[in-house]
């Protein structure tokens, strides 16, 4: 247990150590702020309508049209941005030949790939902490319903999570940060878009369970799906047993 | 401490490490002694746990690397041929961390590392980058990681590979400031430094072990002469006393090689040459002299592709062919 503790620290640390952990929050909340930003002054455009005419319907709710858009819109990034966090993690131990000193040291194959999963995890929730002050901001100018921002974090975490895990299985296969990076965006790409295959004429629920994205808007609107919740999960320790059996190759070749 | 037995790695077709065994004895320093691609390294990262075997058992105190790897692992420090660095760590964090994954306790960990970097004599160093240290001192770091957990055994892989002179100086005084402490094996191409800094040595060539023993053995084996080969076609009985009697041969041995003709292997004092008087008696006592050659020793096989020398000045090592 210590083993994973230290190694995960080790992770977190390394993204502050390098100029790399702030370019990515730094990307991150600035996307996340122009959303944010263009999601608020359109509520509010579409409310002034509203008050202006009495025919144009019920406004609807402040924390589903303005939180729950903004963190359908990260979920987005996740896809695309997670990899990227995720890509070195053990592409480049086995560039610069560091890898050998976790081989070698007196720690498993386990506890490499759980440790190193829950450094860029801590350092994704580090960017989901410092997003608290978008709801913040948004309860200074009406209401927010505490719940679907709760609902709509755990969904983040879940689906960030996920995308850090593929970054990071893609990252045992290749010495290249960029060709993991790649293959990581294509695996979520597909994962994704796999629920287009259930679009056509004989459309089927299956593809789209299977979907990334339709997993997480659940979430977003403030529903607690224990199917999502299982998706997520599953998905996480396919891709962390995948990653060990792959060092486990490693060490054997 | 340390037992290696029958361990055989291959590569497809190619067998990088082939049937090698050897022990080394707890507080002995081990050179590993051999050409570029013998099989050096492939045999040091087999016992670290770094690589799988084919076949063969590698123990370290008694405990299978192979079998338990956490309680072995625990056992040894381990420096390989490109020292792991994490150029973005400070030398105090890494050092730190390799102390944490090797199970340092940690009220005894500030004491180990600072131990640790005085032994490296990498204090001045200790709060800079590891990516801007010199080659020497990333070399030090190396090592210092290595030996932070205080194991009983230390396996270091062409620990001066790479480096200038004076660092070489510099790491093989370190090294044998070790000795005593800890049990130690030093893979190595260059000759001098096993005689330098090790009291045994196992030479491996082509992923075979060719020889092992103290240095002053293996020189004697090495010293000890020549052999000539010589095959007949129609031997007599006492062709054998016969070879025995010349004068400067110390042994000769004796194999048939079909149809009467035999091979005599016949060991010769060091430096002397008696291929000429060794051809007149097989012609005068007519056993039909079919072939006569020098047999070279595989050992001063092996010696003649080792680095032998060390050129002072520039940092480059001379390869003596």
């Amino acid at each position: 247990m210590m083993n994973i503790y230290y190694i995960a620290r080790k992770e977190l640390r390394e993204y502050f150590m390098s100029v790399m952990g702030y370019v990515f929050l730094t990307m991150l909340l600035f996307l996340t702020g122009l959303f944010f930003w263009l999601l608020v002054t359109s509520y509010a455009e579409y409310s002034s309508q509203v008050a202006g005419s009495p025919m144009a319907g019920q406004l609807p709710n402040l924390t589903d049209a303005v939180l729950g858009g903004l963190f359908e819109n990260m979920g987005v990034f996740f896809l695309f941005v997670n990899p990227l966090m995720a890509m070195r993690l053990f592409a480049e131990e086995r560039r610069n030949r560091t890898l050998e000193f976790l081989l070698t040291s007196p720690v498993s194959s386990g506890e490499i790939v759980v440790g190193k999963f829950a450094g860029s995890v801590a350092f994704f929730a580090v960017y989901l902490l410092l997003t608290i002050q978008f709801p913040l901001v948004l309860s200074k100018l009406g209401t927010v319903d505490p719940g679907p921002v709760l609902t709509a974090y755990l969904g983040a975490l879940l689906l960030g999570a996920a995308c850090v895990a593929i970054g990071m299985l893609a990252s045992s296969f290749t010495q290249h940060q960029l060709v993991a990076g790649i293959l990581a965006f294509t695996m979520s790409l597909v994962l994704w878009v796999i629920s287009l295959a259930g679009s056509g004429p004989s459309s089927d629920e299956v593809w789209n369970y299977l979907s990334i994205l339709e997993q997480y808007q659940g979430f977003t609107r403030g529903y607690l799906k224990l199917e999502g919740g299982v998706y997520y999960l599953s998905l996480i320790v396919l891709c962390l047993f995948a990653a060990v059996q792959r060092l486990e190759t490693l060490r054997r070749q | 401490m340390i037992e290696v037995n029958d361990l055989t790695k291959r590569y497809g077709a190619i067998t990088a490490v082939d049937h090698v065994s050897f022990k080394v004895e707890p507080g002995e320093i081990l050179g590993f002694l051999g050409p570029n691609g013998a099989g050096k390294s492939t045999t040091m990262r087999i016992l670290t746990g770094a690589l799988g075997a084919n076949e063969g058992t590698a123990t370290i105190d008694g405990i299978s690397i192979a079998d338990h790897p956490k309680a072995a692992k625990r056992k040894f420090g381990y420096v390989p041929e490109v020292p792991p660095l994490y150029l973005e760590m400070t030398v105090r964090g890494y050092v730190e961390y390799a102390a944490q994954l090797r199970g340092v306790p940690r009220r005894k960990l500030k004491p180990a590392v600072a131990r640790a970097l005085e032994v490296c004599s990498l204090d001045e160093v200790a709060h800079r980058l590891v990516g801007h240290l010199s080659k020497g001192y990333q070399q030090r770091v190396g090592l210092a990681q290595a030996l932070v957990h205080e194991p009983p055994v230390l396996i270091l892989d062409e620990p001066t590979i790479g480096l200038d002179p004076n660092q070489i100086i510099g790491i093989r005084q370190l090294i044998r400031g070790l000795a005593g402490k800890h049990t130690i094996i030093l893979s190595t191409h260059i000759l001098p430094e096993v005689t330098m800094t090790c009291q045994r040595v196992v030479i491996i060539n082509k992923g075979k072990i060719v020889a092992q023993g103290s240095i002053d053995e293996l020189s004697a084996q090495l010293q000890k002469g020549e052999r000539l080969s010589i095959v007949l076609r129609r031997p007599a009985p006492d062709t054998g006393e016969r070879l025995r009697a010349v004068r400067d041969v110390l042994h000769v041995a004796e194999e048939t090689v079909g149809s009467g003709s035999a091979r005599y292997l016949v060991d010769v004092d060091a430096g002397k040459d008696i291929r000429e008087e060794m051809a007149k008696l097989a012609v005068t006592r007519d056993w039909g002299l079919l072939e006569l050659r020098r047999e070279s020793l595989s050992l001063e096989e092996v010696f003649r592709e080792l680095t032998t020398r060390e050129e002072t000045g520039t940092g480059r090592v001379e390869v003596v062919a």
